[in-house]
């Protein structure tokens, strides 16, 4: 009886490790989308707005996606509380408090990373263009990472629960 | 008789989900573990049957009083 | 009863070599020795009772027990060599199996040749 359990534990926890491992691979061509749509935002509110960049990153912080709000709000509180921190260095914190939580890849952290550097330096077209490239190079990598998961989140699924069968069977 | 059919079952199970870790990892074009994978299957079974041989030889051995 | 264990235990264990060897020949034929050893060890017991009456027949008819002792090593090789040779032969070695029985022959004959011997003897005996 207690070695059914045993079993049975070693299967489901072996399987749920594969299908977390699938739902980040599934998790991460969404988030890169939300950010797409964000930064497509961000560039609306500073082409016809002409906003200061804290109101902008405030307005598409309530409008966007919940998920990546977090990334908006934080670099508009940062500027708001006025320590002295560049937008950049705002950006740059907001960014890695997202990424530690979040599906993305080291690839994709360092293309918002780039757009952050030039961040409310320079004048505006100059920034319409920066967000119009990073825009551009998420949107490659939302492409890659949906082929990614087509192939890999059932194979990881499948993986974790087989090898738990496969540990069971030789430690019966 | 109940537990020797238990070795059986357990070779032949390795066996299966052996096989079926390698096909889907060559699907997901991991080849080398795939490899890796049966060739461990293979060692786990191969040590399990010299165990079973040398139990065998030992009861010839004692029955038919050879050495 | 004893005998439909074991013919149980030969067809699960048929069926599952069948299965497997289409995906893992190697594993198919080591999951056949493994069968075959079992089924070997269930009647291994059998076997040695067998053996102890035979052994106390020829005690009492005044056998000497060397002889007995030879003839039954001799039967203990020819089994173990031919389940052996058996098991390379189905992998589709068949030059290993014939080594097999070659060098369990050789063995044999080793055994033989002091009864071989004795026999000789005794039949010098009988010719003046």
């Amino acid at each position: 009886m207690i070695k059914l359990l045993g079993s049975a534990m070693v299967v489901a926890a072996s399987g749920l490790g594969g299908i977390a491992v699938a739902g980040g691979y599934s998790r991460r061509p969404k988030e890169l989308r939300s950010i797409r749509s964000a930064l497509q935002m961000l560039e609306t509110e500073i082409s016809y707005g002409a906003t200061h960049l804290q109101e902008a990153l405030s307005l598409v912080a309530e409008r966007c996606d919940k998920n990546v709000a977090y990334i908006f709000n934080r670099t508009a509180a940062e500027l708001s509380a006025r320590t002295g921190s560049t937008a950049a260095q705002a950006w740059e914190k907001s960014i890695n408090g997202y990424y530690r939580e979040s599906a993305l890849k080291a690839q994709d952290l360092s293309i918002l990373r780039n757009l952050g550097s030039s961040l409310g330096i320079s004048d505006r077209e100059d920034q319409i263009k920066h967000l119009r490239l990073a825009m551009e190079q998420i949107g490659n990598e939302s492409f890659r990472a949906e082929e990614e998961a087509a192939r890999n989140v059932k194979l990881w699924s499948y993986l974790g629960f087989l090898s738990g069968f496969l540990v069971v069977i030789v430690l019966y | 008789m109940g537990n020797s059919v238990d070795i059986i079952f357990k070779i032949a199970g390795v066996g299966i989900l052996v096989a079926v870790l390698n096909t889907i990892l060559k699907h997901a074009g991991k080849e080398e573990q795939g490899q890796l994978v049966a060739l461990a299957g293979l060692a786990i079974v191969f040590i399990w049957v010299i165990q079973l041989l040398a139990d065998l030889f030992d009861q010839v051995k004692s029955v038919f009083k050879l050495f | 009863m004893d005998v439909l264990q074991i013919v149980a235990i030969g067809l699960i264990a048929t069926v599952l070599v069948v299965v497997v060897k289409s995906q893992k020949p190697e594993l198919a034929l080591l999951l056949s020795v493994a069968a075959g050893v079992i089924i070997f060890l269930l009647v291994l017991g059998k076997i040695g009772s067998i053996m102890d009456i035979i052994k106390d027949l020829a005690a009492r008819a005044g056998i000497n027990m060397v002889y007995l002792g030879s003839i039954l090593k001799i039967i203990g090789i020819a089994y173990i060599a031919e389940f052996g040779a058996q098991i390379c032969r189905d992998a589709g070695e068949g030059a290993v199996a014939t080594k097999i029985e070659f060098a369990s022959k050789i063995l044999i004959m080793v055994l033989a040749v002091p009864i071989v011997v004795a026999v000789l003897q005794a039949l010098l005996k009988l010719v003046p």
